[in-house]
């Protein structure tokens, strides 16, 4: 016999060995061993915590009342697990990318960050699930009892009533110690979650040794088990259409709501490609768990007294045999599997009531700009552990209020349908963009209402929280909102009556409403963020360890760099790292050269901490990106202005140099003509020096020397004479000085007296012209002298520069609106390009000085002379030879 | 649905390098394919499970081995047929995909 000594040894010994493996977990965490506590194994007994004590003890019971229905709320779960592509997937990758710390969390994210359904969804958490930890506290307390009532005096002693207690108060001990040891940011706690995956095993094992000394010690085996079955009471077990596929649906339902599920399978979850494995393993689990529940029933109602308490007989019917050994290991899967779900819903209520009550009342109370301190750390831990010690405490309340009766059994099926209220604003929200805050939260709070209502409220109906009035004649004596008939549905099982009314009007609610509201811009961005999650998120690509930081990275660069640019970045960089896929390890040394990279494009502090966000696993937030974003677009428009700006400067260089290159050129040209002009008047002055000292010296001279040398001096006079003049000449034209002499001329007279002024000096006429008489007939007002010395520079600069053997020179006249056009083309080579912006410049002679005879003014004093007519004269390039069109107007 | 895994599939078959082309296109529709039976697989079981409720509707009663065994054997179906798929869904897409998987076609 078990010994009231030796069975509290065991269970001081068993918590011992669980803080042992939690402290051991936490340790090795610590050190960055990771591997085994994120294997998919772990992961997939994590999940076990689904199975209770509700279930360990209760499925039996539920067996040996209601047949085969209780393995309903197995199915659910598996047909889940099974679907783990289609749901589970999309909601640990948001989980992931959203850094989700709860399913309130999740809901608030998704429908912009909103507290209020935060609130709602935590207060819905704290009420579904109070009832269910005290069901957990009275089932260890039965347990309990079983081995009292067995036996023995040490028991005596002992009130029953205080088991509860100091198991809530251990439980509240373990939580605190390991679920709020430290403030993880992925809200990971690998203590506990090696702690519940050893439970999981210890439950499994206890069970499954139950079963199998049921079906081999008991009876002869399988086929034994099944006559026995068929011939027992269970035999008259009938399947219920309604329960039996409302329960499939509820704890389906369940499954993804409740809040420590959601704990487990999204927020712990280290890695997606955990699911592959937990997507059969847990089913797997889940059937062996149940596999020996009907054969453990069917003999207990056989070989117990009638009216043993069908819940107890995993414990009653090793302890009627005398397997004392046996009852205590299935003992201890009951306590399993009461302590991991007391101890993750303590961690999950307590995460969601810190976040979305305690944190914000807090932060609200404090007087408002005052900074948030460094120890808000400290402040969140305490509130966790505060919330801790009141989430298992509500519980003992609830359990010792409710005076742990039979009514708290039926509470499971009732926890399960309050929380599943959460499902219709899940899924929408997962897979439904339009969906709204507005319409969630009315979607909730219908459902919500309704589970009260019709199934929370009756279920303490002896309490009398309902009157019997309203039970039978419904609210306000309207026979419609009777609780268990709404609408007059009163035939089917409370349970399923609840979860249709409450399901299908808390999804109307939210799907008409959100059909009739507008989401906010925040909303609308997280709604993508969710509903788009596989494409906004990369995934390991492939399932393959490699590549998932350094997607992310990527993805990011692209927005900043444009794809293609990142795409090369990150080969190259792959390149250098020897691999063959085109994604590079994001070693530190990549990242530092990432950051550099993007800080060009975005500055170095918003590319620091985009790439330690990203390094570190971090989402950025909305506020965030649009923080940047701004800066973005700041630094966007600043560099288009430089842009601008320096291309501005550039086209005023590249003026400048063209202007200094023709000063240079000016100034080559100026002091070309300076040691010219020097020459030019030293010849002369030399010559005249030297006649005029014969003229002055000899005495012998010939009277016709006398003339000759006098004569010499002349011309050497005039020539600089000349020089002079058409310096001074340009200069007057130049300063704008000059007297116009305006007058009606024809053109054709002006032509003439500047061909025959041109070619009289030579006696030789060495060039042609040909010119157009009709055309020639214009008549114009305009200075006829000045205009015939231009023509004459013209046809003298042809006539001394063509270089044609048989030089002819045409002159074309054409009228051109109010000005006339006067060609003057030779057949000559015409004048290199390199030289045509020189030839209008002063001193400029392209050609040897000796045949020039000039002082390389003449084109200058043309240009100018035109510019003060209102004309112009300009160099016609590619004409066949040296083409110069003058054009007059016709009226100045 | 709105899950467009294929969206998220590297279809471009240079960046794999040339040579490998036709096994990778065969490979990925592979992978596709298994997609599709990943999302089919709990409607199946959904109809599996659900098949009680019509078995019963004909007949006075249901025995109640006979049900336990039926549920039980479709919940075995159900898992291998998961085992199959995610052995399927897990495989390295990008990487050494070798004659190993042929082999559980």
């Amino acid at each position: 016999m078990v010994s009231f000594n030796i069975l509290i040894a065991v269970c001081f010994a068993y918590v011992a060995f669980l803080f042992g493996i939690a402290f051991y977990a936490d340790r090795q965490a610590a050190r960055g061993r990771l591997k085994f506590l994120r294997s998919p194994l772990v992961y997939t007994l994590s999940l076990s915590i689904y199975c209770t004590a509700w279930t360990f003890y209760g499925a039996v019971g539920n067996a040996a009342r209601t047949g085969l229905e209780f393995v309903t709320i197995y199915l659910g779960p598996s047909l889940v697990m099974v679907g783990w592509w289609w749901l589970l997937r999309r909601l640990v990758r948001i989980g992931r990318a959203q850094r989700i710390t709860s399913i309130a969390d999740l809901i608030s994210s998704r429908f912009g960050k909103s507290n209020l359904l935060g609130v709602l969804v935590t207060l819905l958490a704290v009420v579904g699930t109070t009832p269910y930890i005290a069901l957990q506290l009275q089932s260890v307390t039965l347990s309990f009892s079983v081995f009292s009532r067995d036996m023995s005096a040490g028991f005596l002693q002992v009130d029953l009533a205080s088991t509860a207690f100091w198991v809530a108060v251990g439980l509240m001990l373990f939580t605190v110690l390991f679920g709020t040891r430290n403030l993880d940011a992925n809200e990971r706690h690998h203590g506990v979650v090696t702690a519940i995956a050893f439970e999981a095993i210890v439950k499994l094992v206890a069970l499954l040794s139950v079963g199998a000394f049921v079906v081999w010690g008991l009876a002869d085996g399988p086929a034994d088990i099944l006559t026995r079955m068929d011939s027992s009471p269970i035999a008259d077990w009938q399947i219920r259409p309604g329960r039996w596929a409302g329960l499939i649906f509820l704890s389906a339902a369940a499954f993804l709501c409740l809040p420590r599920m959601f704990q487990v399978m999204v927020v712990e979850s280290a890695d997606e490609r955990n699911l592959a494995m937990a997507g059969w393993a847990f089913p797997l689990y889940l059937m062996l768990m149940s596999l020996f529940v009907l054969p453990i029933a069917v003999m207990g109602l056989e070989l117990l007294p009638k009216g043993s308490n069908p819940d107890l007989f995993v414990l009653t019917l090793p302890l009627s045999q005398g397997w004392d050994g046996l009852a205590l290991l299935s003992f201890l899967g009951g306590f399993s599997s009461a302590t991991s779900m007391v101890i993750v819903a303590a961690i999950a209520l307590s995460t969601m009531v810190s976040n979305h009550i305690v944190m914000p009342v807090w932060v609200s109370l404090r007087a408002p700009g005052a900074t948030v301190s460094g120890d808000l750390r400290q402040v969140v831990l305490t509130a966790r552990r505060v919330s801790i010690m009141v989430v298992v405490g509500l519980g003992y309340l609830y359990y010792r209020i409710s005076g742990g009766g039979a009514a708290l059994a039926s509470i499971g099926l009732i926890s399960f349908v309050g929380v599943s209220q959460v499902l219709p604003v899940m899924l929408g929200g997962l897979f439904w963009r339009r969906a709204t805050k507005v319409a969630a939260a009315a979607g909730l709070i219908t459902g919500f209402a309704i589970w009260l209502y019709t199934l929370f409220l009756p279920s303490i109906g002896g309490a009398g929280v309902l009157s019997k009035s309203v039970m039978q004649d419904g609210l306000f004596g309207l026979s419609v909102l009777r609780p268990q008939a709404l609408f007059g549905t009163g035939g089917l099982d409370p349970v399923v009556h609840a979860i249709f009314w409450s399901m299908f009007l808390n999804s109307l609610v939210f799907f008409a409403v959100s059909l009739f509201t507008f989401p906010k811009p925040l909303e609308r961005l997280q709604g993508v963020q969710f509903v788009n999650v596989f494409e906004h998120s990369q995934g390991p690509r492939g399932w393959t360890t490699a590549g998932a930081g350094a997607e992310d990275l990527l993805v990011m660069s692209q927005r900043i760099l444009g794809a293609q640019q990142a795409q090369r970045l990150f080969e190259a960089e792959a390149r250098a790292q020897g691999k063959l896929d085109h994604l590079p390890d994001s070693s530190p040394a990549f990242l530092e050269r990432l950051e550099r990279e993007l800080a060009g494009s975005v500055g170095s502090a918003t590319a620091h901490a985009m790439i330690g966000q990203i390094a570190e696993g971090a989402s950025v937030s909305v506020q965030d990106l649009m923080a940047v974003a701004d800066e973005a677009a700041q630094i966007m428009e600043y560099s288009s202005q430089l842009e601008a700006k320096s291309a501005e400067l550039g086209h005023t260089a590249k003026q400048l140099s063209e202007a200094n290159e023709k000063l240079t050129r000016l100034s080559v040209q100026k002091d070309a003509f300076l040691s010219q002009i020097s020459h030019e008047l030293r010849t002369p002055m030399t010559s005249i020096r030297a006649f005029s000292e014969i003229l002055r010296d000899m005495d012998a001279l010939t009277p016709a020397d006398q003339t000759r040398y006098a004569s010499i001096i002349h011309d050497e006079t005039l020539r600089l004479t000349r020089l002079l003049d058409d310096l001074l000449d340009l200069s007057v034209l130049e300063n704008g000085q000059v007297a116009l002499n305006m007058e009606p001329v024809n053109l054709h007279e002006v032509l003439n007296r500047a061909v025959s002024a041109a070619l009289a000096p030579q006696d030789d006429v060495p060039i042609r012209i040909l010119r157009n008489i009709v055309q020639e007939d214009v008549d114009l007002i305009s200075d006829g002298d000045r205009l015939s010395q231009v023509f004459i520079n013209l046809i003298s600069n042809a006539r001394k520069y063509c270089t044609a053997s048989d030089p002819v020179l045409e002159v074309a006249i054409q009228k051109q609106g109010n000005d006339v056009w006067i060609d003057f083309t030779d057949n000559g080579d015409g004048i290199p390009s390199h030289q045509q912006p020189l030839v209008f410049e002063k001193f400029a002679r392209l050609t040897d000085h000796a045949r020039a005879g000039g002082a390389g003014l003449g084109l200058a004093i043309c240009r100018e002379i035109m510019n003060n007519l209102g004309g112009s004269v300009a160099y016609l390039p590619e004409q066949g030879g040296a083409a110069f069109r003058v054009v007059v107007p016709l009226k100045s | 649905m709105d899950e467009k895994p294929d969206g998220k599939l590297p279809e471009d078959p240079l960046v794999r390098g040339p040579g490998s082309r036709l096994f990778l296109e065969w490979e990925s529709y592979r992978r596709k394919r298994a997609m599709d039976a990943g999302n089919l697989v709990p409607v199946l079981g959904v109809i599996l499970f659900f098949l009680p409720i019509l078995i019963a509707s004909g007949r006075e009663s249901l025995p109640v081995s006979g049900a336990m065994i039926y549920v039980f054997a479709a919940w075995c179906v159900l898992i291998a047929l998961s085992v199959w798929l995610s052995r399927l869904l897990s495989q390295p897409e990008t990487s050494d995909t070798d004659g190993r998987d042929d082999g559980q076609l």
